[in-house]
């Protein structure tokens, strides 16, 4: 097997609140290979748009790295200076956001900020970089894409923002794209052409795509292995069929149980797995889970490890066996 | 149990006042000029125990003297003790200031919420009136408010607060016209509530906020106001010991002494100074936006 | 059949300022038609979903019922009285018999008063006497599941699904006849949303309501709406029974819409694409049927003439030349 691209190797990290040390995220694995889709799935609190921007350097200030690497092709990424970590960023990690409204700056023209995208690309001028920018507009699909370089973000809708957004993260060819809620926002219709360009895009991108989402329709669309995650940890990981037809957590299969597009019969009453997600500031010992658990018993007082049942699919509960 | 996952704080509307007081001791500028508010306000409220002298007492025969060891600041034009006169200017100043703007925040407020949630037609009106207001130059619409009224303090009053309404309304205004489309609003309208609980229940406490913050500010420019309109003549008369009275005597004194000029121009600077820095520093207290970054 | 709730050609109509630059260019549209002709009815205890996208005008058609958007053509007749006129005064009664929940709940809670005085507030409102506020306010609580305690509160120190709760405590305080809830889920994780909606089924029994559910969410409202009301651009373009419409969707949208929601099941992924093409704006509204501009089975016909909302015997209704069989 080769190299994984990306390598989360044991993250850590807390953020400092006036309310105490959110420990946002707690020993975390993950793999990412060239020519993968990653799905990372989870509900509010998770961490998993903590680990998005971990990946892509963009914690905020009051976040602390309590332990663990990143490594990204041989670099430790987060041990870069800040000049080599922007280089990274802009060259070979390349982010898409959830919200297609503020992504680009209402005051310069597409064409304009497609170019200056791609300012790390030395060595080409600036009519190729704006030839590079038309033809990347047309592979997502933006017709006339010739009128909309001239264009302002303000006047094409949310879906289409959406799509320059993935043209300006592909155009500088980065070996590592990361989706953090790419459909969230817009409306069903759009989301379904977006997943569909995505899946067309994946076909000739050799690179890894790394998509963050609640939503498990999208990602039961798009990736190929996903890790699930419950308020910091990776709780489950698995090719995506094993994750959807035999999950082997009890969060996953509660989760599963509780989409209502997985309901056949309309009930009287909608599942829903009781209780809140713990404070982070303050974590019970013990599984992360048990407290909503179903399986609950006298052996989750202790921190679960991930068991691997297979090659590709472990869980992190005592009651799976390998 | 709140979200405490999100590193982001919550807004704490009540707790953020006190805490900005705080910031704003932490910041040196806002602690200086704390320091300088409480001066002025202790010889504004006791200046019947500070003052040494009574500010109105003539003594002709030592006038326009230098400091010396009975008389700190000297004397005046007229010998009475300029340091008196200074610390009873500062009840003038503070008085007049407080009286007017109060006054005018309360006029500013309710018309600002009537312009920002009422007809359009009436909006219309007030605008016109804001505007027609703000346009008149100051010193002409003194004059003319004295020639009906008769100099003194009670015209200067009235004056400067005429003057700043406009100022407060508008922001008002502004404010309600933004929190007029907010969710809770329509959920209040979806209630059956009437316009008058609206505005006086759901919109006032939303708006004053930075009604106190633009009121704040506007005292030491009051202050200026006043020294400015009592040097023309045009404010307190005498012989009400006022900062700008004891300028213009000053003024008129400078080829004899310069003690008075700058006896009647140190507080006044004081003054400002430390009535800006405090309301700078509270402002950057009581912005959420600073807060949130957490680090500062 | 007496309805709860009967909307009759219903349309919401904002005139757009004229600029100085339309002296020079022109718009074509000098009006924002928000909602075009809307007809529906809701019955006793029914719960009626109202599906649509952005610029459908569920949102605008919900606020409309209540009078907190005026509407410029049609009528509206609740629980057997028409509402006269446009004014806020017309809409006195119907909101005191009718209820909004709100998308955002925090932000339709007045930020500076206590959940307890927001819960009595409506009583304060139409005059109602409470013997105790606490009291009033504690059994406000109890009904959404929430501890007494709460009252305490303001809206910034609750959570999205407490506040959720507040609202609906506050839509019931006055025991209305209908209540209309604005994505009653949104931002919601999957795990508790059905927290909320079992509340509301459960309350729905309890007191004999009658509901208007708001939403995008298919998946979401098959579970729990009688009836279905798709609407595009404005307009109603399909009306039935939730599972005559999720079996078979008679007009081209809803079929795009089923289409499109994306399967949590890696085995039923589609490869193709359902729909293409972006929702017009309502300021350039297509001629003749609005949705031909992006339906794979639009003919000639389609382009030129507007098709009828047609009712059939049983109520449903699609509008569409050649609706799916």
């Amino acid at each position: 097997m080769t190299d994984p691209l990306l390598s989360v190797q044991g993250l850590s990290v807390n953020f400092r609140t006036p309310h105490g040390f959110v420990h946002a995220l707690r020993n975390v694995d993950m793999q990412a290979s060239a020519g993968e889709v990653i799905g990372i799935v989870g509900e509010s609190g998770c961490g998993k748009s903590t680990l998005a921007s971990a990946i892509a350097n963009l914690l905020p200030g009051n976040a602390g790295i309590a332990a663990g690497r990143i490594r990204f092709r041989d670099n430790d990424v987060l041990r870069l200076d800040a000049d080599a970590q922007r280089r990274l960023r802009g060259r070979e990690i390349a982010m898409v956001f959830q919200d297609p409204m503020t992504a680009f700056s209402p005051v310069l023209t597409i064409g304009q900020q497609l170019i200056e995208f791609q300012h790390q690309m030395t060595g080409i001028g600036k009519a190729e970089k704006r030839q590079r920018a038309e033809a990347m507009l047309v592979r997502v699909g933006i017709s006339d894409a010739r009128l909309r370089l001239d264009g302002f973000p303000h006047e094409m809708s949310g879906g289409m923002r959406q799509r320059v957004a993935i043209a300006a993260a592909l155009l500088m060819n980065p070996s590592l794209l990361i989706a953090d809620e790419p459909t969230t926002a817009l409306d069903v219709t759009l989301e379904a052409q977006i997943i569909h360009l995505l899946r067309a895009l994946r076909r000739d991108y050799n690179g890894a795509i790394v998509i963050v989402s609640h939503q498990l329709g999208v990602i039961a669309e798009l990736c190929d292995r996903v890790y699930v995650m419950y308020a910091g940890e990776v709780v489950e990981l698995a090719p995506i069929d094993d994750i959807f037809h035999r999950p082997r957590h009890p969060y996953t299969q509660a989760l599963l149980d509780c989409d209502p597009a997985r309901l056949n019969q309309r009930g009287a009453v909608l599942p829903t797995i009781a209780g809140e997600i713990p404070d982070l500031t303050a974590l019970p010992d013990g599984c992360v889970f048990a407290p909503r658990c179903s399986f609950a018993d006298d052996r989750c007082r202790v921190p679960q490890v991930l068991t691997y049942v297979s090659d590709a699919h472990a869980a992190r509960c005592h009651r799976v066996q390998p | 149990m709140s979200s405490a996952v999100e590193p982001r704080t919550l807004p704490e509307a009540g707790r953020a006042r006190g805490g900005a007081l705080r910031k704003a001791l932490a910041n040196p500028m806002g602690a200086l000029g704390l320091a300088i508010v409480t001066t002025i306000v202790v010889l504004a409220l006791f200046a019947d125990a500070l003052a040494p002298y009574d500010p109105l007492k003539i003594d002709v025969l030592h006038k326009l003297e230098g400091p010396s060891a009975a008389h700190w600041a000297g004397t005046d034009n007229l010998g009475r003790d300029t340091l008196s006169r200074i610390i009873y200017g500062a009840r003038v100043a503070l008085g007049v200031a407080c009286i007017s703007i109060g006054l005018a925040m309360f006029v500013g407020l309710l018309l600002g919420l009537v312009a920002g949630y009422g007809p359009r037609w009436l909006d219309g009106v007030l605008v016109l009136f804001f505007d027609s207001l703000s346009a008149l130059p100051m010193i002409m619409f003194s004059l003319a408010v004295i020639t009906v009224l008769g100099p003194g303090t009670g015209t200067l009053i009235l004056v400067i607060s005429l003057v700043s309404i406009p100022g407060y309304a508008r922001l008002v205004r502004a404010q309600t016209l933004a929190l007029k489309r907010s969710d809770f609003i329509t959920a209040e309208r979806s209630l059956d509530a009437g316009p008058a609980r609206i505005i006086l229940i759901h919109l006032l406490p939303n708006v004053v906020g930075p009604l106190i913050i633009l009121a704040s500010m506007d005292i030491p420019v009051v202050i200026m106001l006043e020294a400015g309109l009592s040097f023309l003549g045009l404010g307190v008369r005498p012989p009400t010991p006022s900062w700008g009275s004891i300028l213009y005597d000053g003024y008129n004194a400078l080829r004899s002494s310069t003690t008075l000029v700058i006896a009647g121009g140190l507080p006044l600077v004081l003054a400002t100074l430390g009535f800006t820095f405090l309301g700078e520093a509270l402002r950057d207290g009581l912005d959420p936006k600073l807060q949130r970054r957490g680090q500062r | 059949m007496s309805a709860l709730l009967n909307i009759a050609n219903l349309s919401v109509c904002f005139p757009l300022a004229f600029g100085l630059m339309d002296i020079f260019s022109p718009r074509r549209e000098r009006h924002l038609r928000v909602l075009e002709d809307v007809s529906l009815d809701l019955g006793q205890g029914e719960t009626l979903g109202l599906v649509g996208e952005s610029g459908s005008g569920k949102t605008t058609l919900a606020r409309a019922v209540l009078g907190l958007v005026p509407r410029s053509a049609g009528d509206i007749a609740f629980d057997g009285e028409m509402i006269v006129g446009r004014s806020e005064g017309a809409f006195r009664t119907m909101r005191r018999k009718a209820a909004m929940m709100f998308q955002d709940p925090v932000a339709s809670l007045s930020p500076r008063l206590k959940v307890g005085t927001l819960l009595v507030e409506p009583f304060i409102i139409h005059g109602e006497p409470v013997a105790s506020r606490r009291e009033t306010a504690e059994r406000l609580l109890a009904l959404v599941g929430l501890p007494a305690a709460f009252a305490e509160r303001y809206p910034h120190e609750l959570s999205g699904g407490q506040a959720r709760r507040v609202g609906v405590a506050r839509a019931l305080a006055l025991n209305p006849r209908m209540v209309l809830a604005d994505e009653p889920t949104a931002g919601l994780d999957v795990s508790v949303q059905g927290d909320i909606l079992n509340l509301m089924t459960r309350l729905k029994g309890e007191f004999g309501l009658s509901y208007i559910v708001v939403t995008h969410d298919l998946a979401l409202v098959r579970h729990v709406s009688d009836r279905l009301a798709i609407m595009y651009l404005g307009r109603l373009v399909e009306l039935g029974p939730t599972a005559d419409v999720f079996r078979a969707p008679r007009h081209p949208y809803t079929r795009a819409l089923l289409d499109a929601e994306p399967i949590p099941d890696p085995r039923r992924r589609r490869e193709d694409l359902a729909i293409e093409g972006e929702i017009p704006s309502i300021l350039n509204r297509p001629s003749g049927c609005e949705f031909h501009t992006r339906c794979r089975f639009a003919r000639e016909s389609c382009r030129n003439e507007a098709p009828d909302f047609t009712q059939d015997a049983s109520g449903s209704a699609v509008r569409c030349h050649y609706p799916l069989e």
